[in-house]
């Protein structure tokens, strides 16, 4: 096994070389686990809602659970306004979810550690949410980026710097879930490492460590899923409710 | 939070560096679209500290 501790985020070819003129479209392992998240979504799914009894055993119960989770974090964040975005963000939510979750597993591989994913979720919800609040608001959306009782004077300047912190909001968005789960992962093969170089007589101080981390990285890729769902809401509700 | 600090001053920056690269005004837009980037992520972290405290 490579000791590399970017090893781990290599993409390699499964099965033959596809190519569409000059783009490679081959099934990579990102693909495969992409293919493996959206399957166990579907299942989970539709086996939760296949018989809807009264009292729900334990797939059903995880289904209705993760269902009034994201509604009442759409209603909470964002307004009854967003009630038809919900099948947007709970995908979303769900699909990163699982991603990171899928990650966790030993020898698996995390796509949302890698920019380009993320960085393309977010150019996506970006320019969703700039088009429905041109198609709500029409030209009256740009009032978003002059923002009342300010001076004439100071009037430009701000505008320019409202620009700037609405455009860098894919960046941050993708930046803050990509260098999170690569963080976390790196640290976690650092450790198992040392491990291994400390041999029986110091290894155990790292695997302790290594074991704690585990628990911790369970947590954020949890968390960064729903930070990410409810940055989308409150750009949703920026879109949807503009007022300043 | 501390990613959008950086993500400011970066898109700042990409922004100078393009308008530099079609006005040919080499050094003067991408400073000042630094220091505006700068000066916007200082802001929105001083806007959600507020917003936090609510």
């Amino acid at each position: 096994m490579a000791t590399n501790p970017m090893h781990q985020f290599e993409v390699y070819r499964i099965g033959p070389e596809i190519k569409l003129g000059e783009v490679d479209l081959s099934f990579t392992n990102a693909s495969l686990f992409m293919v493996i998240s959206l399957i166990t979504i579907l299942l989970i799914f539709n086996l939760g809602s296949k018989k809807n009894s009264l009292i729900p055993n334990k797939i059903q119960l995880l289904a209705e659970l993760s269902y009034g989770f994201v509604s009442k974090m759409i209603s909470d964040t964002a307004g009854s306004k967003a009630k038809p975005y919900f099948s947007f963000i709970f995908s979303l939510f769900m699909f990163v979810l699982f991603l990171n979750m899928f990650g966790m597993v030993p020898y698996s591989f995390t796509v949302t550690s890698h920019i380009i994913v993320t960085f393309v979720l977010a150019t996506f919800i970006f320019v969703g949410v700039t088009i429905i609040g041109f198609i709500k608001h029409g030209a009256g959306y740009l009032k978003l980026f002059v923002p009342s009782g300010v001076p004439i004077v100071l009037l430009p300047l701000i505008v320019l710097i409202e620009i700037i912190s609405y455009l860098s909001r894919p960046i941050s968005l993708s930046v803050r879930l990509f260098a999170n789960m690569m963080a976390g992962h790196t640290m976690m093969k650092v450790f198992g490492g040392f491990v291994i170089s400390l041999g029986i007589v110091g290894g155990w101080l790292p695997l302790s460590f290594s074991v704690a981390l585990t628990g911790l990285e369970i947590l954020v890729a949890f968390l960064q899923a729903y930070v990410f769902a409810i940055l989308t809401c409150i750009y949703l509700n920026d879109a949807l409710n503009l007022h300043h | 939070m501390s990613t959008e600090l950086v993500a400011h001053v970066v898109v700042g920056t990409i922004i100078g560096f393009i308008l530099d690269k079609t006005f040919d005004s080499k050094p003067w837009l991408i400073l000042i679209f630094f220091f505006l980037g700068v000066i916007s992520g200082i802001a929105n972290v001083f806007r959600s500290a507020k917003s936090m405290q609510k």
